[in-house]
């Protein structure tokens, strides 16, 4: 293993607190706002919707399942560079664990709000459960987070040239690597198979014994996409230099990531006989979320000149990540029919804290990016340790 | 009560509630016990398991109604047009029980002469005086007392002939007229209730409010008894006629006398007019014949118990010291509604509420408040500030005009106090106190002792006191901490010399020797142990497999389990069901055989032997003259007529189909006061019939259970229960709020829009017309924890639009049938 | 020995005491309520009302109404997917029968309210501290040889306590005895893999039209959490699978990676290989 610590050099000053970061911040603050009158009153209404009908809202299917499936580039694009030894996305892998540490913060502290009572987040490490899938969630991610919070370590080391526990986490590198893989790839398929147990409250448009597996295709979508969103309006934001040399061949995994998808859904639903053809608001957003975010970006990357266009690319991953966040909400919310007489619409509190977690997930971002090394052009020698 | 009592001897449940299981077919009528008195659906459930049929008679379908095999629907107010019917099909189509009717009631007697029924009135009725001259309602005697009887029953004017004649005129056509049951359905109920009336098997009828609650409630029940006893169940396991009380321990208080016109023990209270001496009282309320003969025997003991040492032979047992009824409503005495215009009219100044809230159940509220508003003072002894404790600062109401000083006094409640319960089957039961009372709450004895012993001292210490001696001179050894086991031994009486528990009622003499405060109740307590008493008693043992429990508690009277069970046997003491017998008799051994206490002459008291069955043939209902229940009510014991003859409720939307020219009651109380107005026969105002109905979450007048957290979240509002198709003509949506309104005043509810509720289809043939009926609960106020609405501005007491009209011979006000409108409020 | 309940709704007269007694039993707050138009108060179980009646009223063709009262709570499943759901096991079954819950594990996240397919646990919604609560079939009573709070109060015998197994012999023995009387099944002896409580109906809950009313008869009898346990049941393996293939892959780009490397150097250096 080449274990050579990176040097890392300050780009251009990026601090000037623009119109865009004075939003962010007064969004951040309206959440952290909102996460303590939450503290405060609880959960009942009217801090938030959820009711003994809909225990389970948008906090769950946006902050929770949609944002780990859209942090799934981390391991994405590990796997992609280590596995399968595509080292010419290299450019893109720190940016991604930057992305993914910053979705799974942002799980973490979802989570943290939606629980009862969230001082006890750490009950599943001494109480343990182990036939529950939540259990083996919540210790997955933990151990997850703990490895990219690693990762934004060595950066971090690096940031401040301390060389000896970098050269020794790299070292072993490979344990979190292969930790990272496995982890992910349990715990994103395990998300959906939390749906394993309710079947019957669900609308069987998406309430299906696959949706493990499916979970986890989508996460490599939500991955691949987020990577490429992330990388093209980093660029336009930072004035930085879009990886156009290497996203026209992430595309082209991400399309064949959206085909191998949209094929497992079809012949799930074609071998468990859905009725598939209504016009009610599940179907529509079941048509959307299949069509418009599936079929449609998977069709359009068919097409080279678009590959090979920033707008082009950055309208095909947005409908393909936007995707997966629809269908996290669909499975979590438009397919859920526990009471039949009840519906579910997020209250602003709930509204405020999930726009606060992502204008503060962008501002750390920005904060990471701007003292980390994390974008090629800043890394000596290429960043990451290939091999 | 007053219906039973001239009928069968007595007036109280006959059977009891476990000995429901024991029925082949159960007729609930007027009653709603899933909703008031669950714990029957217990016994009931048993029997429908065992294989019996359940038949509820109800103008809505009610949770006891969700039960039964077969529903009828009925007009309220025309459930005697119904069972005439079935009294009819059953003589028309000989399915009566030949036997028992001969021997065990008064079909065979031959009426007087005179006696008439004509155009809806019998004879002897008084226009000008709205009353009947009763001198023919009576039987044919031959000459020396003896009533002439034709026990082949085809003499012309023996009662069964007489009730033949008349119960012919009610077809399932003219019933379907009356009461708006299809005749179908009619004829259904007839074939399957009367199928009791083979020997052997038993049907018995459960009824409370939804029978009495009427201008001629008392007779809705004759003629509920009339049926029972043509099909001979009365005196039976499974079977009798059974009136659920009320109140937990109403049965108890009645028995105690808490009713205006009798003493404890179901004794006439002495009259101004009738019995100014105890002479006249002794000779004029003392039968010839029956049980009664007893009777001085039991009132003197009884003013010794409350007089003791002062009662003596020379003042005549202290009889003078008794107060006399005739003050009162047209010498008649107070009952409630007379009692509310005495109020009104200034002739009574103080009141104590003690233990009710009638400013929520009293009928025409409007008038009570103003009779409340008009006394000095009104003290109120009860758990909770009660709608009656604030029925001044009411809504509507000006505090500032209404001058009567109100006390309220905390009392303890049931479960914090020792004591007995007499329960509906007449069962007095010890409980203990499961509680210490809350804050300065004390129980209702401490409060009547404290009472008492001021009073006394108070008489004694005022020499202006006026007639200070009946107060002076009552015997009250409690105690200053009153000790309930002193009061329950002095009921249970005791001979007076050597202080002896007497063992029961039959030890008691009418030479001053001996004093009982209750002489049904003599034998509960025959020692002065505690161990003695036997309400006390939980012996779970049934050894007769009936349900009878003999050593569980005490049911009065000496431990008879269900009365008048000669009836369960045929004239030579076989029982009709083998294998349910309550006595047999033993040929050869020459005794009774007795799972129960038998309530006949089973002893020859000249040679305290056992007598055979045809000696005690004739004192199967020991407690008549005539020894045998009465089909025909005779002398007018019954005010508006000997047998039962179908009326109009006062408030009523059809003519009367039966007798078109007698309307309603022809003796029943009308009272006429600014306060009191009345709808007329198909007002055009007041379109719907109304009828009021209790819920089992909630408590009466809503005091113990709107108060109540728990109870209150069950049915929070008021609501009022209407047909789908009149919601739809009004447009009116579930849960609107409605204004009802009556003559009298009105008041809001919420709309309960259901199939349970509809419309009824009755007049005389040919003038059929539909009317929709409303019915709602009259659980709720203006005061407690939930009023019945949101609005603290509002009452919510239905009885803002019930009418104060009575039933001529209890006066219980008609909250079951008038008429109302209603708007969206 | 398993206890069970077996719940006749034809004896049941929906008085409610049963609702009241739990409440009473329980210590739980009285709710504010408004009308309600089926009579059913709360409309809802809640954190606050562990049990409750449901009314249901029909018409019949023949013009003829029907009523029936059907009381709801925590089935007390034989395999419940709440305790399969829960991630620290604050719930569990007893092997008497309760399925009950450990306030001080419990985190709050609900997914045995997702799980439930009877839709029983509920959430404390406006407490700062909120627990989940449900039916906990008495467990405490049981425990000191009590019957349940609501069989004891039940006046007319519709909740019987006892064995389990001797109940389902009760329930079928009533359904033999009485035809016509009972809709012949009884709800709880299979479904979801069998249920404490047991139901013995005048028609099923789909006619009742109970089915969304926690009441499902679709559930088949495989218990819910059955999927989940299936699923962590590969979860190791699937680890190790993963594991092993990235760590192979890993280590064969390596190794090609060295060789690539060395062969570069030796062609830098000039040598054969
Ligand atoms: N839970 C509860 N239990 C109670 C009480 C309570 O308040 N709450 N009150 C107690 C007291 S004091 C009493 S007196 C009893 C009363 O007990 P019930 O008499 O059972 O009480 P109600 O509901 O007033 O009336 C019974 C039924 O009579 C019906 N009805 C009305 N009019 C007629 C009619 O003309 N003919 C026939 N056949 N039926 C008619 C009504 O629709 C109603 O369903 O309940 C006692 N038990
Ligand atoms: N519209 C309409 N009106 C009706 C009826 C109807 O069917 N329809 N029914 C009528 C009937 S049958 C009746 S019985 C009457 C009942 O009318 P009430 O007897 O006036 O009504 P309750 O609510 O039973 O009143 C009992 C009071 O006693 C209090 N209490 C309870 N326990 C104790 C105790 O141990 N000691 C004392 N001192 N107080 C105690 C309670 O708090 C309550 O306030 O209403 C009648 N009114
Ligand atoms: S008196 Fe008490 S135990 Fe008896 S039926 Fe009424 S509520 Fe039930
Ligand atoms: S009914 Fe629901 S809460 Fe109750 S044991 Fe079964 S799964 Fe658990
Ligand atoms: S809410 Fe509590 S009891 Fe329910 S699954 Fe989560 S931790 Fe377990
Ligand atoms: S078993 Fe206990 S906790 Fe459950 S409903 Fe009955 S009383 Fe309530
Ligand atoms: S207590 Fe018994 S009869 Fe009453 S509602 Fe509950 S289950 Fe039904
Ligand atoms: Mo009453």
């Amino acid at each position: 293993m080449a274990e050579k610590v990176e040097k890392w050099y300050p780009g251009e000053p990026r601090g000037k607190i623009s119109y865009g970061r004075m939003i962010l911040y007064s969004l951040t603050t309206l959440g952290i706002l909102s996460g303590l009158i939450r503290l405060f009153f609880g959960l009942g209404s009217p801090i938030t919707n959820l009711s003994d009908a809909y225990p389970w809202g948008l906090w769950i299917s946006f902050d929770v399942l949609a944002g780990v499936a859209l942090a799934g580039g981390g391991f994405t694009m590990a796997a992609t560079i280590y596995v399968f030894n595509l080292k010419k996305f290299e450019p893109l892998l720190r940016p991604a664990k930057i992305s993914a540490f910053l979705g799974y913060l942002m799980f973490i502290f979802g989570l943290f709000f939606d629980l009862g009572l969230p001082w006890r987040i750490w009950h599943p490490l001494i109480y343990w459960n182990t036939h529950s899938v939540l259990f083996e969630v919540a210790w997955c991610v933990m151990l997850y987070t703990t490895v990219l919070g690693i990762d934004v370590l060595i950066m971090a080391l690096e940031r401040f040239q301390i060389e000896g526990p970098v050269r020794f986490l790299r070292s072993i590198y490979v344990i979190f690597i292969v930790a990272g893989i496995i982890l992910s790839t349990l715990h994103q398929s395990s998300l959906g198979a939390l749906y394993l147990l309710l079947p019957e409250k669900m609308s069987e448009l998406w309430a299906t014994n696959a949706i493990g597996i499916l979970f986890f295709a989508s996460a490599v979508i939500g991955g691949l996409s987020v990577v490429t969103i992330e990388s093209l309006v980093s660029a336009r934001v930072y004035g930085r230099q879009p990886e156009m040399h290497i996203l026209p061949d992430l595309a082209k995994g991400l399309a064949v990531a959206l085909l191998v998808y949209f094929a497992m859904k079809v012949t799930d639903l074609y071998a468990r006989r859905v009725a598939f053809f209504a016009l009610d608001w599940q179907h529509l957003l079941f048509y959307i979320e299949i069509f418009g975010t599936v079929a449609l970006p998977a069709l359009l990357l068919t097409f080279r000149e678009i590959r090979e266009s920033p707008m082009g690319l950055l309208w095909c991953a947005g409908l393909a990540a936007f995707g997966v966040a629809l269908n996290r909400f669909n499975v979590s919310l438009t397919s859920y029919g526990g009471y039949r007489e009840f519906s579910y619409f997020p209250s602003l509190i709930e509204i405020f804290l999930t726009v606060g977690l992502v204008a503060g997930g962008i501002l750390l971002f920005d904060f990471l990016t701007k003292n980390l090394p994390v974008y090629h052009e800043e890394l000596i020698g290429h960043g990451e340790p290939s091999s | 009560m007053a219906s039973l009592g001239p009928t069968f001897g007595r007036g109280a449940m006959t059977n009891h509630w476990n000995d429901l299981a024991n029925s082949d077919c159960i007729l609930i009528v007027g009653a709603n016990p899933a909703e008031n008195h669950p714990i029957s659906f217990k016994h009931i459930g048993t029997a429908l398991e065992k294989g019996a049929k359940l038949i509820v008679v109800d103008p809505r379908f009610t949770r006891s109604a969700a039960k039964a095999d077969l529903f009828i629907r009925l007009r309220p107010g025309s459930d005697i047009a119904l069972f005439n019917c079935l009294s009819n099909y059953v003589i028309q189509n000989n399915l009566f029980h030949k036997d028992y009717v001969v021997n065990y009631t008064n079909a065979s007697y031959i009426i007087k002469s005179g006696f008439d029924f004509q155009e809806g009135l019998f004879s002897g009725f008084d226009p000008a005086k709205k009353a009947y001259d009763f001198s023919t309602w009576d039987y044919e005697t031959d000459g020396q007392d003896n009533p002439l009887t034709d026990p082949t029953l085809q003499h012309p004017r023996c009662v069964f002939q007489l009730l033949k004649q008349e119960f012919s005129r009610y077809t399932p056509e003219l019933a379907e007229a009356v009461t708006g049951v299809p005749k179908e359905q009619v004829l259904a109920m007839a074939k399957l209730y009367s199928s009791t009336g083979q020997p052997g098997k038993a049907g018995t009828i459960m009824y409370a409010m939804g029978a009495t609650q009427h201008s001629t409630g008392v007779q809705i029940i004759r003629s509920y008894s009339i049926l029972q006893l043509l099909l001979g169940n009365m005196g039976i396991p499974g079977g009798g006629i059974n009136a659920l009380r009320g109140e937990s321990n109403v049965q108890g208080s009645t028995d105690m006398a808490l009713l205006f016109h009798v003493v404890p023990g179901y004794m006439a209270i002495p009259n101004a007019a009738n019995h100014p001496t105890l002479k006249d009282y002794l000779e004029k309320e003392t039968p010839k014949a029956s049980f009664w003969v007893n009777k001085p025997k039991f009132f003197i003991s009884l003013l010794k118990a409350w007089w003791l040492d002062a009662a003596t032979p020379e003042n005549n047992f202290a009889y003078d010291y008794l107060p006399k009824i005739g003050k009162g409503y047209e010498g008649g005495g107070y009952s409630w509604v007379p009692m509310m215009h005495a109020m009104d009219n200034g002739d009574i100044k103080g009141l104590i509420a003690w233990g009710m809230n009638p400013a929520v159940g009293s009928a025409n509220l409007n008038h009570t408040y103003a009779a409340l508003a008009n006394l000095e003072w009104l003290a109120a002894f009860d758990l909770w500030e009660t709608e009656t404790a604030v029925f001044w600062k009411r809504p509507g109401a000006n505090p500032q005009e209404i001058k009567t000083e109100v006390f309220l006094f905390p009392v303890a409640d049931a479960l914090e106090k020792e004591g007995s319960i007499s329960n509906s089957g007449r069962w007095i039961q010890w409980r203990y106190p499961a509680a210490k009372p809350q804050g300065d709450a004390r129980s209702d004895l401490w409060y009547v002792n404290r009472l008492a012993l001021e009073l006394k001292k108070l008489y004694r210490e005022d020499l202006r006191a006026v007639c200070p001696k009946p107060i002076g001179h009552l015997y009250w050894n409690y105690g200053d901490n009153p000790d309930v086991h002193l009061v329950a031994k002095e009921i249970n009486g005791f001979t007076v010399a050597d202080r002896k528990q007497v063992a029961n009622f039959l030890a008691l003499k009418d030479d001053g020797s001996t004093a009982c405060g209750c002489w049904i109740y003599s034998g509960f307590y025959p020692g002065l142990d505690k161990n003695d008493n036997k309400a006390a008693a939980r012996d779970k043992k049934d050894p007769s497999g009936l349900g009878l429990y003999p050593g569980w508690a005490f049911s009065w009277p000496v431990n008879r389990r269900i009365i008048y069970n000669r009836c369960s046997v045929d004239a030579q003491g076989q029982p009709w069901n083998p294998a349910k017998a309550l006595v047999r008799w033993d040929d050869a051994a020459h005794k009774w055989i007795r799972n129960d206490v038998p309530d006949f002459k089973w002893i020859d008291p000249a040679t305290k032997m056992e007598a055979p069955p045809e000696a005690s043939l004739a004192t199967a209902y020991l407690m008549l003259p005539e020894g045998r229940a009465r089909l025909f009510i005779p002398k007018g014991a019954t005010r508006e007529g000997p047998y039962p003859v179908h009326y109009e409720a006062l408030e009523c939307p059809f003519i009367n189909p039966v007798y078109p020219k007698q309307q309603s009651n022809p003796v029943v109380k009308i009272w006429k006061s600014k306060l009191d107005q009345y709808a007329q026969i198909c007002d055009p105002l007041y379109p719907y019939i109304a009828t009021t109905f209790r819920l089992t979450e909630h408590w009466q007048t809503g005091a113990m259970t709107r108060n109540l957290p728990w109870q209150a979240q069950l049915f929070p509002e008021m609501f009022i229960e209407i047909s789908p198709n009149l919601a739809k003509a009004k447009g009116i949506k579930p849960g609107d709020w409605l204004k009802v309104s009556s003559a009298r005043g009105s008041v809001l509810a919420r709309a309960q829009v259901t199939n349970r509720v509809q419309a009824f289809r009755c007049g005389l043939p040919g003038m059929e017309t539909t009317v929709e009926m409303v019915a709602l609960p009259w659980h709720f106020g203006f005061a407690g924890l939930i009023t019945g609405g949101p609005d603290k501005n509002q009452n919510y007491a239905v009885n803002q639009l019930s009418p104060a009209v009575g039933d001529a011979n209890t006066m219980i006000p008609e909250y079951k049938v008038f008429l109302v409108n209603l708007e969206k409020a | 020995m398993s206890k069970g309940m077996l719940i006749d709704t034809t004896r049941c007269i929906g008085c409610r005491a049963c609702q009241t007694a739990c409440k009473s039993w329980n210590n739980l707050p009285g709710v504010k309520t408004t009308f309600s138009d089926t009579w059913s108060n709360p409309r809802y179980l809640s954190s606050a009302d562990f049990t409750r009646i449901i009314f249901r009223e029909d018409l019949h063709a023949d013009g003829t109404v029907g009523w029936h009262f059907i009381k709801r709570q925590c089935m007390h499943c034989n395999d419940p997917a709440c305790v399969s759901a829960c991630p620290v096991a604050a719930l569990q079954k007893l092997a008497n029968g309760p399925v009950v819950y450990d306030d001080s594990r419990c985190i709050g996240c609900r997914y045995c309210m997702m799980a439930c397919p009877f839709q029983i646990p509920k959430f404390q919604w406006d407490s700062a501290v909120p627990f989940i609560r449900k039916c906990t079939f008495c467990a405490d009573r049981q425990a000191v040889g009590l019957e349940p709070a609501c069989a004891t109060t039940c006046p007319t015998s519709a909740l019987l306590f006892g064995d389990r197994q001797e109940l389902i012999a009760a329930a079928w023995r009533r359904i033999h005895q009485n035809p016509g009387r009972y809709h012949p099944e009884v709800y709880g002896e299979k479904i979801a893999g069998g249920t404490a409580k047991l139901y013995l109906t005048a028609q099923s809950f789909e006619a009742l039209g109970l089915n969304h009313q926690g009441f499902r008869t679709d559930l088949g009898e495989t218990p819910q959490g059955v999927y989940g346990r299936e699923w962590m049941g590969k979860v190791p393996f699937v680890a190790l699978a993963v594991g092993g293939l990235t760590l192979g892959l890993y280590a064969i780009n390596r190794r090609r990676a060295e060789l690539a490397a060395a062969e570069a150097a030796a062609k830098h250096e000039g040598k054969e290989v």
